[in-house]
């Protein structure tokens, strides 16, 4: 068991190397840099560059330079003194840029998955338990229909119809007196509205997955041998369902738990951005947009990250929880 | 149909008035100075006509006052009296406008974050002069000015007793200060503008020189003539001063290198010249700059990133104007911005009535219409000076990398051939839902140079004549149906676009008109950035719907996107950089291109507003012989989304960056009423 953790972590250290050189080329593939997309963004308002204009900003910026250069700067920075390097178009710290939302982020991203597993575990249950009833066949088609709707279009959908029926479009996540005045609790009821429209729309987009294996899942372990065997000894149906064919049916659903750490940081993007919620997601997309190569370098590193360490983790706990796995080690 | 009928008399009206202000400077006469004169003379006295007002109703003075808010930081002891904070009585500047307004209240607008710093930095900006809408210029910040003879030697006022926003004074020293340590110096990352260039008697470029005389007065020298300088500062330069007190503790000139980097890396900057740069050109973001416009950015107050979810610019205490009745502009208390991400959510805004003035689409029209009673807002069209409509307008390359195609690129009858190939009519009708009319691309109605020939030139839609031209140009009809050159091989006209610029039915329809008459046509819209590095590296073709449009206010004053001055506008491609360049790069045009050139050549060089208008309507004459830029629907109006209540809002003006797009509505000046 030690060995496995030992020989994982050391996998670790070369995969996240990599993984910052593979982010760091893509950031660098599209025609342009920075620059470009500034100047042509600016010149659109009227702003006139030279082309002595446009060559100092790539000196400042660094961007004269090839990128294997610029990228060893980088990492070397990184490395040293713990500095992911300036965001072009913020004109400040990066981290300090990513530091702003990450909270909010990591708040509304777990209150959409407590709804999204609360709303589709029961629901998964439900269903398996009662195949082919009505109520599996509405259930199937909701969840389907969630799932196969874009997400944007939903929010674009359901904010248009909070206008017309409230005449609030609960745009982004806090009304403009929350802006003016911040969080308090006396407003708090107005944050929590705004909150249906982001909830309903990207929970619903992953219930659909969750319903489906749990009652996969589900589906499978109650035609096993050992459910026969407790039900012919006597064992209530209670205690079979929950204590048992539960258990082992959420198995996949506890190891997906470790995927989402990166979706944690940054995920639902596009209903982010059409919702005008103030979380990562719309920073990634306007930094990639404008390559802001920095920003974006750090969001996908640290996503990337984010997701190496999850396998790493669901790895350990699969391992500790499956002794196959422990058995299939030690036997290489 | 009733709408198009009020815009056009609106266009009319108006572009009448550009022209009344371009020509109006010669008919005064042919001095270089008194080119300037209307300005001189009349405006200043005028524009700070000195207060206190008699009040109307007592006959005695009237006193200075102030928003409640600043009345009680003063009661409180935390502020100067308002009359200690305004300039000299007799040179506060006095805004005259059509309802004198009460003070309260606040404008909401939704912005995209430092992408937009140009929205609030224009609707902001206080200049030493300022554009008025019939296209002169009036003092602004400065009080008035003296030019002498030859118009070398400018000498310019400002105002007594005027203070930046922090409460220290504004003097000529700021001027100078700016000029030398910050322009010259490049301290901001831009390198010197034109209008402080002139060529010498022996043709070599020489800088101006500015000199402080007093506190009050400093002077601008030029080696030569330099009949438009006010103006060109107006577009060039605009602010041209710079709080010496303040920069005196940051930049490395003054404190050292080691010291100043130090210093940006407090305020959040990586180095001495990001600081330089974001601190000294987009200031107006930068939270403790004290500035002189009517709102600011305080350090302290808790909205003050222009990159965060919600924005406040607050009202300037030392603000140096007035009303007629002594009232301390602005009135209106803050600019409130909201975060979005999406263009859609302005639109949402708009219904619900947060958002107080905006520039909307047509294609929102409806949606607009249906809901003004719940948003509580109204309509104003202000005209537009694009040369064509943004998506109707076809630029060819001229120097287009490919051989063959640039011969044929440069015959005006290709040109023609495309022109003509396609049905105005239907082709509005189409695009703009009936609400603009098919036209050549050309200066709009009223402005210089217009003439209705020009508008009307090879629109006669005529796909068999088109098909003659075609044969003329040497293209010969091939087996598929479509034009080949005259060697074989296939002809095909690649048309570019960027992402944003909603062009893909223009595209498709003009796809089809030259699929008609047997040209084949792509179409590939790419991202704005990309498409502007194509146009640099003169790696682009047939760009509909340029990024930088051929759009202009006067050809005198900002010639960019029809003169081949520098690489931007795509119809010139690569002659912009053989300009710039003096010949060095890029490629060197021939026949009524290089005539263009040398045209203004001599317009840069001529000191007399006469000639220069005189050999600006040649410039356009060429254009109008050549037709470089194929348009194919008129420039609808601008339109203007503006919250009902809004008062001393320009029912009718020009949208155009020289009168910096909203600012020529003075927000100081705008307050709400029932």
């Amino acid at each position: 068991m030690r060995n496995y953790i030992l020989k994982r972590v050391l996998m670790f250290i070369p995969t996240v190397f990599l993984l910052s050189i593979v982010v760091f080329f893509i950031i660098q593939l599209p025609p342009g840099d920075y620059v470009t997309s500034y100047v042509s963004r600016m010149s659109a308002e009227g702003e006139v560059f030279t082309s002595q204009d446009i060559a100092n900003l790539r000196e400042q910026y660094g961007l004269d330079k090839p990128w294997y250069i610029q990228y060893f700067k980088w990492m070397k920075n990184i490395i040293t003194k713990g500095d992911f390097g300036y965001s072009f178009s913020y004109s400040r710290p990066v981290w300090s840029v990513i530091m702003d939302r990450l909270p909010l982020t990591v708040v509304i991203t777990l209150i959409i998955m407590i709804f999204t597993y609360l709303v589709s575990v029961p629901i998964g249950l439900y269903s398996a338990l009662h195949q082919y009833s009505v109520g599996d066949f509405i259930f199937t088609s909701i969840g389907f229909l969630g799932l196969a709707t874009p997400n944007f279009l939903l929010a674009i959908i359901l904010m248009f119809a909070s206008f017309k029926l409230t005449g609030d479009p609960l745009i982004g996540l806090f009304s403009e007196e929350i802006l003016r005045e911040g969080l308090k609790l006396s407003n708090f009821g107005i944050f929590l509205k705004h909150l249906i429209i982001p909830v309903i729309v990207i929970g619903t987009g992953n219930t659909c997955g969750v319903i489906r294996t749990v009652r996969a899942q589900m589906l499978d372990e109650v035609t096993k041998q050992y459910v026969l065997t407790a039900r012919a000894k006597g064992v209530s149906e209670k205690t079979i369902v929950y204590k048992y064919c539960l258990r082992a049916a959420l198995n996949p659903v506890v190891s997906g738990l470790a995927g989402s750490l990166s979706s944690l940081f940054s995920g639902s993007t596009i209903s982010a951005i059409v919702m005008n919620m103030a979380i990562l997601g719309p920073v990634l997309y306007e930094a990639l947009k404008s390559q802001d190569m920095y920003l974006a370098g750090t969001i996908l590193l640290t996503k990337g990250f984010l997701v190496v360490v999850g396998t790493l983790l669901s790895d350990i706990i699969l391992a500790w929880l499956d002794p196959r796995i422990r058995y299939a080690e030690r036997s290489n | 149909m009733k709408r198009r009928v009020i815009a056009l008399l609106m266009v009319l009206a108006v572009m009448v008035g550009v022209l009344a202000g371009c020509t109006g400077t010669t008919e005064t006469g042919s001095q270089p100075t008194k080119a300037a004169e209307p300005t001189k003379a009349s405006a200043p006295t005028e524009a700070s006509k000195p207060t206190p007002v008699p009040d109307s109703q007592t006959g005695s003075t009237a006193k200075f006052t102030e928003a409640s808010e600043l009345k009680a930081l003063v009661e409180a002891g935390k502020l100067p009296s308002v009359e200690k904070r305004l300039p000299d009585a007799e040179d506060i500047m006095v805004e005259y406008m059509d309802s004198v307004g009460t003070y309260g209240e606040a404008f909401t607008f939704t912005y995209s974050g430092k992408n937009a710093q140009w929205f609030y930095g224009k609707i902001t900006e206080e200049p030493l002069f300022r554009f008025k809408s019939d296209g002169t210029i009036e003092p602004n910040v400065a009080k008035g000015y003296d030019v002498n003879e030859d118009a070398t030697v400018y000498t310019i006022y400002l105002r007594k007793g005027m203070k930046w926003s922090d409460g220290e004074p504004f003097t000529a020293d700021d001027v100078v200060f700016f000029y030398n340590e910050m322009c010259v110096k490049e301290t901001f990352g831009k390198s010197l503008w034109d209008c402080f260039k002139v060529k010498d008697a022996e043709g070599n470029n020489t800088i101006a020189e500015f000199k402080k005389v007093d506190d009050y007065t400093f002077t601008v020298t030029f080696q030569n003539s330099k009949p438009t300088f006010l103006e060109e500062l107006a577009i060039n330069g605009k602010w041209c001063f710079a709080p010496e007190h303040w920069y005196k503790e940051i930049l490395p000139q003054f404190i050292g290198e080691e010291e100043a980097n130090k210093k940006a890396k407090e305020m959040g900057y990586s180095d001495a010249a990001a600081m330089g740069k974001e601190t000294g050109y987009y200031y107006w973001n930068v939270p403790g700059r004290p500035t002189l416009r009517p709102w600011v950015v305080f350090e302290n107050s808790a909205h003050n990133d222009c990159d965060g979810d919600y924005f406040v610019m607050e009202r300037n205490p030392y603000y140096w104007k007035v009303d007629e009745k002594g009232q301390q502009l602005p009135y209106i208390d803050e600019l409130r911005f909201i975060k979005i991400s999406d263009p859609q959510q302005t639109l949402l805004k708009i219904l619900d009535g947060t958002v107080d003035v905006a520039a909307v689409s047509y294609t929102d029209y409806d949606v607009l219409v249906e809901n003004m009673e719940r948003g509580g807002y109204e309509f104003v069209e202000w005209s537009s000076v694009s040369w064509a409509d943004l998506i109707s307008q076809l630029h060819l390359n001229q120097t287009v990398k490919d051989e063959k195609k640039r011969a044929l690129f440069q015959n005006p009858d290709f040109r023609q051939a495309l022109s003509i190939a396609v049905d105005r009519e239907e082709y509005a009708a189409i695009i703009s839902d009936g609400f603009a009319e098919g036209r050549q691309a050309s200066p709009a109605k009223g402005a210089m140079g217009y003439s209705e020939e020009w508008a009307n030139k090879w629109t006669e839609y005529n796909p068999e004549k088109a098909r003659q031209l075609l044969e003329s140009c040497g293209l010969v009809m091939g087996a598929d149906g479509y034009y080949d050159f005259a060697d074989g091989t296939d002809f095909v006209l690649n048309l570019q676009t960027f992402t944003d610029a909603n062009a893909d039915e223009s595209a498709e329809l003009l796809m089809k008109y030259f699929g008609e008459v047997g040209i084949k046509t792509t179409y590939k819209p790419v991202d704005r950035s990309v498409l502007d590095n194509m146009t640099t590296s003169n790696d682009h073709e047939a760009i509909l719907a340029p990024v930088t449009p051929a759009t202009t206010v006067s050809i005198i004053l900002r010639p960019d996107t029809i003169v081949p001055v520098r690489n931007y506008a795509p119809w010139y491609g690569a002659v912009g950089n053989w300009y710039a360049s003096g010949g060095k790069e890029g490629v060197e045009p021939t026949g009524d291109l290089k005539k263009l050139c040398e045209l203004y050549d001599e317009l840069r060089a001529a000191v007399n507003a006469k000639d220069k208008e005189r050999i600006a309507l040649e410039m356009l004459k060429l254009h109008e012989k050549n037709i470089w830029v194929i348009g194919y629907m008129e420039s609808l109006p601008v339109l203007i989304v503006k919250d009902k209540k809004i008062k001393n809002f320009p029912e009718s003006s020009i949208f155009c960056d020289e009168f910096r797009d909203f600012g020529i509505a003075h927000f100081q000046c705008l307050y709400f009423a029932e």
